[in-house]
């Protein structure tokens, strides 16, 4: 059976617009609308298989809109529960390669067009785009060794399958929430950024997303199962050195030898010391801000100044590059979700400004406590707002204020550049020109 | 600070003795700027020689003689043809050579002069203001800091490197004179490296400009500004500016808005001095790109037309003249012969032209703003615009075909004039579309049948509809627009970056170049524009009646089309490939120019087209882009530039680079594969940019993405599965997956085996271990 | 003297011989390994009622033909799959003396154009003249002087006249 349309990714980006569409499945309108992955054993597929339950597109009423489910069932030696939400994600991008086929969002709330010319040209079955989700699924993911799809338009049995898919999605979810490094003995790597920045890569954990927020736990075990050799890797954990900082003996020697010898070693949740490395994907940075003790952060969306008076753009020239700079962190919005987030520097105790339009994302992971005591630009815009502000809401690092205030500083000796005695320079009848003399300030 | 010298007869401390010793210093500057110092700050014509040969190695010059004469001294006329040499002894390479080179320098002149102008204007007119790229743009002159190395924080921090630029023009056009250089690489380095200085002269006039002018400073929301013939309400005076140089038009500008006059009168210009008035005012009009200059000077809208620098056409006195319109001559670069009024009253200027002088020549900008808005204002009420009888013209025609010979398109007006002479205009006002305005018809009909207006009148109907939406140049790209791209690049989400950019000497239709800019953007490329190009770009409307700018946002990004604004704005081209090296890998950018376009040559996969280049700064431009990395496609008109950069994909050899992480030489696909290139068609363009932005550094995704559109776009134009397939695939990973069985089947054929991705340089002295051995 | 297509177009002293198809047919018939470059300008071109592809396939049974990727497509549909290479990139190779052939043969004896744009074949035209040893040869319609040999300036119907004579001597021989 020829598909009678093209399938590449050429035509991602293709939007059908209503007066193209042929018929639209699900979306806005539609009260039922899913999709799933399931892993199956090999026994109970049938390879290849592609099932219609409810009318197909030939007996369709042209221009109307009805409930849609896709379902996914899979099965291979390496294919595991934990990669069903990668495998799903998927679905979506293949199914936007088929020309004149578009899919929007995912999970219950999928919205897919087939556009008249393409089913002019013959595309009257979901076969089709089973028949395209099947190869294009093997051929990327080529563990997964056995393929069904089936489709559902029966509206009937949409709703049973969404409510039973909905079930699963939490169950996902939760367990996703509840993994953690301890959890796990395997975190994984990327260098897909050493194409630009050579020296910087990524370690991933459950508690820890790509800096770039693009590849988390799952993806990054998904992507070395596919290809263990390719840009995402799998890091035996090793032994755990320093719980608080997230220091790991296996995370240290990958570090070693993917950083071409530039790192030693990371911290996986402090600023300090030994932070994560950064390209320039990052889509936020945390920064320290040493007049009040805590951390700031800000976005790559955030036109303004931040608290120290200058952008992200300023603040982010700081790191990137695969280098090691303490005090400066790239990172990815959704870690702020993690238990984990910056544990060694005192987590959200630390923290004492970040964008408003942030904050409004996270709000659920601030601790109940911290909330109004972190600002935002409308609380503080310099640092002497800052601290009256966290002074005014008694943020826990004011705490900090007083330990260092009582710590007496020694004074320091200053070793006089060229001790006497070693050696003299004799300047006879010289003449000296310089073209240009630059004065730096030392800081 | 400068000029300092100290004098010690005698001193003497634990550390020094020393008697009469003398310091002088030449320049004392106070620096915050931490960044280490690279090896080439300012670099000599010949400090950067090791790159261009290393470029040259690669992508050997092929010339393309225009002429087999030189005829530069009285030695000469010199015939080089069949290897005879000139009688300085120069062969017909190194001739071309020259020719390149002189060309280079012209077009950095170009620029040079213009900077220079703009720059001590600006400082005299407003002070010396900081400069000020708006917010996220972290590095402010990447072309300064990188060429020059060092940090511009006011205008007249700006002076030094273009002193610097100056004197690199002075060496390098003085190795053009007979008995100076005799290779044919060695003038390439020096077209290379004058062109480089041009790049860093666009960026010196723009940053001042963008600075102290208010213009849009990197904002993806520019305003949307109108364009067209049909954009000018000729009801109005309507001033008309030509050229590059902003500065008399925001002088017109400026008096308009000082005397409650602006919505009273139309300022409309052409070329980059158009972009660059709707950049300082949203409410001025672009007429169109330099080919329309004769049309629409010979339309007679115009009351007033100020000349400035660059692409002003050399005839605009008699022209404006068949029109009664006043030229008023405001740059040392193009006086036309008008007496100096600069210290006259601006009274008697107006009366003097009001009275039949055909023009003046006025060096005081302000004084230009005032002359020009009140002769407008008085020319308009008497001025008549007179109607053109096209059919009776057309009757003139007696068939001769002289015309046709000298039409560049080979523009078949003498059946045009035949169909019209019966009333029939259509063939006329097709023949209006594909034709470049140049006039050369004009010059030889027999019959002196005013051809182009005849052309424009036949259009007449079409024309003054043309309104179209352009947005205005934004100026820089953001720093942070450059950090959104780095993910989805790296994840095979954008394939590439086209930069449409150049003049508008089209081989074809002028639409060809929204056809091709949207066919990027339709697939998600990131699409930047600039300069007529840009222009070109607003002058087509799909089915819905929007242009490409109303189509798509003005964001450095996947499927936006950002216009940076004008000539020198293509500097910020360059500047946003630069900081990709900045940004992502923190490589430092001062005086480290080698590293950077080394960087740029293997990772970014940026490809620049100039479909209709013409002028000597479009050769300096594209050479300038060269020597950073970038490759440049041109029309089949860029041949006559006699020089293009070609790869060899079918020796091997000759795409080694070193592996950084291990110092080893390994094999890369051909790629880019040009430098430079002249494609003969559309469609060779289309594809030829789609496999040159692939990069060595590729990661799996990403090379897959770009070989999707390169096949599928090979696949729509030329019918078939490019052959060359096989070379850019180094693991099964790269073979796009919609693709597989196809490709292996290939793969299988040609006995293919995989390679790795290294960390890719030309440049030895990057690798991190040395090849042991 | 002939003067070129575009009159400002002369390069210097050495200008081509202005060739009859019978002449041409006798030049090409003598050299070894030949090519023919045919362009763009080729699109919907007709001899007579024939749609020029047509001659040149008939032409490929004489010598190697090599077309501008942009008409490959027209080739294609006749069931021929000539080289396509842009005429830039196919020169470049031409001038390199070691260069092997499109058949592994190596480089050509001489080359004739056909179907592109007037400046862009006489650049071609040049660059072979200067750096290379191969003859070359213009087959359109305008006289070319930095060919070796060129037709003259023609009518559009003389032009076709003169193209298929020389075809149909060529195949005759
Ligand atoms: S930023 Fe994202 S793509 Fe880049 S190395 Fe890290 S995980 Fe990979
Ligand atoms: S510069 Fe050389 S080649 Fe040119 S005319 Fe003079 S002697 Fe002849
Ligand atoms: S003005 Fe137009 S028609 Fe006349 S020669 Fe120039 S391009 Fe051809
Ligand atoms: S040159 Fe003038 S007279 Fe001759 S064909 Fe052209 S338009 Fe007619």
């Amino acid at each position: 059976m020829k598909i009678p349309v093209d399938v590449s990714v050429v035509h991602e980006g293709e939007r059908i617009r209503k007066e193209d569409m042929y018929v639209e499945l699900g979306g806005p309108k539609v009260s039922s609308k899913g999709e799933l992955v399931r892993v199956r054993k090999p026994g109970e597929i049938r390879d290849g298989n592609v099932e219609v339950e409810g009318p197909d597109f030939d007996k369709l009423k042209e221009g109307g809109r009805y409930p849609f489910a896709i379902f996914v069932e899979v099965a291979g030696k390496n294919v595991e529960e934990d990669l069903e939400a990668v495998i799903e994600r998927r679905i979506h991008d293949y199914c936007n390669y088929v020309e004149g086929f578009m899919h929007l969002n995912q999970r219950y709330d999928i919205w897919c067009r087939l556009s008249k010319k393409s089913y002019e040209r013959g595309f009257n079955t979901l076969k089709y785009l089973g028949q395209a989700l099947i190869t294009l699924f093997k051929a990327e993911l080529p563990i997964i060794e056995k393929i069904q799809v089936t489709f559902i338009t029966d509206e009937k049995k949409v709703e049973a399958f969404v409510n039973d898919a909905r079930k699963i999605y939490e169950a996902r979810d939760a367990r996703a929430r509840a993994l953690s490094e301890e959890e796990v003995d395997t975190f994984y790597g990327c260098v897909l950024c050493q194409s630009f920045a050579p020296t910087h890569f990524c370690v991933i954990t459950p508690d820890r997303i790509s800096l770039c927020g693009s590849i988390n736990w799952f993806d990054g075990r998904a992507a070395a199962r596919v290809d263990p050799k390719g840009p995402n890797f799998a890091i035996p954990k090793g032994e755990l050195i320093d719980e608080v900082n997230g220091e790991y003996s296996g995370v240290n020697k990958v570090v070693k030898e993917r950083s071409q010898g530039e790192t030693e070693r990371f911290y996986l949740h402090s600023i300090f010391n030994f932070p994560h490395t950064s390209c320039g994907c990052f889509e936020s940075i945390a920064f320290y801000i040493p007049e009040v003790d805590g951390v700031g952060v800000v976005h790559r969306d955030y036109i303004g100044e931040t608290v120290l008076g200058v952008p992200f753009s300023t603040l982010a020239t700081q790191t990137g590059g695969g280098k090691q700079v303490e005090g400066f962190l790239g990172m990815a919005i959704e870690y702020m979700r993690s238990p984990k987030f910056l544990q060694a520097d005192g987590g959200w105790n630390r923290m004492v400004w970040l964008p408003k339009s942030v904050k409004e994302r996270v709000i659920d992971d601030i601790p109940a406590e911290l909330r109004d005591k972190i600002a935002t630009e409308e609380d503080a815009t310099d640092i002497a707002a800052l601290k009256g502000f966290l002074k005014e809401r008694g943020h826990p690092v004011v705490e900090r204020w007083r330990e260092v205030e009582a710590v007496e500083v020694p004074e320091l000796e200053v070793m006089p550049v060229g001790a006497p005695g070693g050696i003299k320079i004799i300047l006879q009848n010289a003449k000296i020109h310089a073209e240009k003399v630059i004065i730096k300030k030392i800081k | 600070m400068k000029g300092t010298k100290f004098k010690i007869d005698e001193f003497e401390s634990d550390l020094i003795k020393a008697t009469g010793l003398e310091i002088t210093v030449g320049r004392i500057v106070e620096e915050e700027w931490e960044e280490i110092l690279g090896p080439t700050p300012m670099p000599s014509v010949t400090d950067l020689r090791k790159w261009d040969f290393a470029l040259l190695n690669r992508y050997k010059p092929m010339y393309a003689p225009l002429c087999d004469l030189c005829c530069l001294c009285t030695y000469g006329k010199c015939d080089l043809s069949d290897g005879k040499k000139g009688a300085c002894g120069i062969d017909i390479g190194a001739q071309q050579g020259r020719i390149v080179l002189l060309a280079c320098c012209i077009g950095a002149a170009a620029h040079g002069g213009h900077a220079r102008h703009i720059v001590e204007h600006l400082i005299e007119e407003h002070g010396d203001m900081p400069i000020d790229m708006g917010k996220n743009v972290e590095v402010e002159a990447p072309l300064v800091r990188l060429i020059a190395g060092i940090m511009p924080k006011k205008l007249s921090d700006l002076l030094e490197p273009l002193e610097y630029a100056e004197g690199e023009l002075m060496h390098s056009l003085s190795a053009t004179h007979t008995g100076q250089e005799g290779y044919f690489t060695d003038f390439e380095s020096k077209a290379l490296h004058v062109s480089m200085t041009d790049q860093l002269l666009m960026e010196i006039a723009d940053v001042a400009q963008i600075s102290a002018l208010g213009f849009p400073k990197g904002d993806p929301g520019a305003p949307l500004v109108d364009i067209g013939f049909g954009s000018i309400d000729t009801k109005k005076p309507v001033i008309l500016c030509i050229g590059h140089n902003v500065v008399p038009g925001a002088e017109v500008i400026n008096y308009l808005r000082d005397h409650d006059l602006y919505d009273k009168v139309e300022v409309a210009g052409i070329c980059c001095t158009a972009h660059d008035l709707t950049r300082y005012d949203k409410g001025a009009k672009i007429v169109g790109p330099l080919s329309k200059q004769l049309q629409f000077v010979r339309t007679g809208i115009a009351d007033v037309i100020i000349v400035d620098e660059q692409c002003v056409r050399a005839d605009v006195l008699q022209e404006a003249r068949k029109t009664g319109a006043a030229v008023i001559a405001t740059n040392d670069k193009i006086c036309l012969g008008l007496p100096d009024r600069t210290k006259d009253s601006p009274k008697d200027v107006i009366d003097n032209l009001l009275g039949g002088a055909p023009g003046a020549l006025i060096l005081d900008a302000e004084k230009v703003g005032e002359v020009a808005v009140r002769t407008a204002i008085k020319l308009s009420e008497t001025r008549k615009r007179r109607a053109l009888n096209v059919v009776k013209e057309a009757k003139k025609c007696i068939q001769c075909g002289l015309c046709i010979r000298e039409c560049h398109n080979n523009l078949d007006i003498p059946r045009g004039m035949e169909k019209a002479a019966k009333g029939d205009l259509s063939l006329l006002s097709e023949i209006y579309e594909l034709c470049i305005g140049c006039g050369r018809c004009e010059n030889v009909c027999s019959k002196e049948i005013p051809i182009v207006s005849l052309l424009g009148g036949a259009a007449k109907e079409i024309t003054r509809k043309e309104r179209y939406k352009v947005r205005s140049g934004r100026g820089p790209i953001q720093d942070t627009e450059i950090r959104n791209v780095g993910s989805p690049i790296v994840l095979g989400e954008i394939p590439g970056v086209v930069a449409f950019v150049g003049c508008p000497n089209y081989a074809g239709s002028s639409k060809e170049i929204a056809e091709m800019a949207e066919i990027f953007l339709s697939r998600r490329y990131i699409v930047t524009t600039s300069g007529c190009a840009a222009m070109d770009i607003a002058m087509y409307k799909d089915e819905e009646g929007k242009t490409l700018y109303e189509k798509y946002p003005g964001n450095f990004d996947a499927g936006c089309l950002s216009n940076v604004g004008s000539c020198v704005s293509n500097a910020h081209i360059a500047g946003a490939a630069i900081k990709i090296a900045s940004i992502f890998a923190h490589r430092n950018l001062r005086g480290n120019y080698e590293e950077i376009a080394d960087y740029i040559l293997n990772r970014v996969g940026a490809v620049g087209v100039a479909w209709g280049a013409m002028s000597q700064k479009a050769a300096s431009i594209a050479t300038g882009f060269n020597r950073l990395g970038v490759p440049v496609i041109l029309g089949p008109r860029g041949a006559k530039y006699r020089r293009t950069y070609l790869g060899r994909p079918d020796k091997s050899e000759d795409w080694m680079v070193y592996n950084a992480r291990t110092g080893e030489k390994v094999q890369i696909s051909p790629s880019p594969e040009y430098l430079l290139y002249v494609a003969e068609s559309k469609e060779e363009a289309i594809v030829s940019i789609a496999k040159n932005c692939i990069r060595p550094n590729d990661t799996t995704k990403g090379r897959q993405i770009k070989l999707t559109h390169y096949i599928d776009l090979h696949k729509r134009y030329f019918g078939k599965m490019p052959e060359d397939i096989a070379m850019y695939i180094r693991t099964e990973a790269d073979i796009p997956i919609t693709l597989k069985a196809e490709i292996m089947k290939i793969l299988k054929a040609e006995k293919w085996e995989p390679r790795i991705t290294p960390d890719p340089t030309l440049l030895e002295r990057l690798c991190r271990k040395k090849e042991v051995k | 003297m002939t003067i070129p297509w575009f009159s400002a177009n002369i390069p210097g002293p050495k200008q081509a011989r202005v060739v009859t198809p019978e002449i041409a047919a006798k030049i090409l018939s003598k050299v070894g390994r030949k090519m023919m470059l045919c362009g763009s300008g080729i699109k919907g071109q007709k001899i007579g009622k024939e749609p020029i592809q047509k001659y040149i396939l008939d032409l490929s049974k004489e010598m190697s033909v090599v077309v501008a990727p942009s008409v490959l497509k027209d080739f294609l549909e006749m069931g021929a799959e000539p080289v396509a290479k842009g005429v830039v990139e196919v020169t470049n190779l031409l001038r390199d003396a070691e260069w092997r052939g499109f058949d592994g043969k190596g480089n050509y004896d001489m080359v004739a154009y056909l179907g592109f744009p007037y400046y862009l074949e006489s650049q071609m035209l040049s660059v072979l003249k200067h750096f290379s040893d191969i003859k070359t040869m213009s087959l359109g319609r305008f006289y070319q002087p930095n060919a070796d040999y060129s037709f003259d300036n023609l009518k559009e119907k003389e032009w076709e006249k003169n193209f298929e004579n020389l075809i149909s001597l060529l195949r005759r021989k």
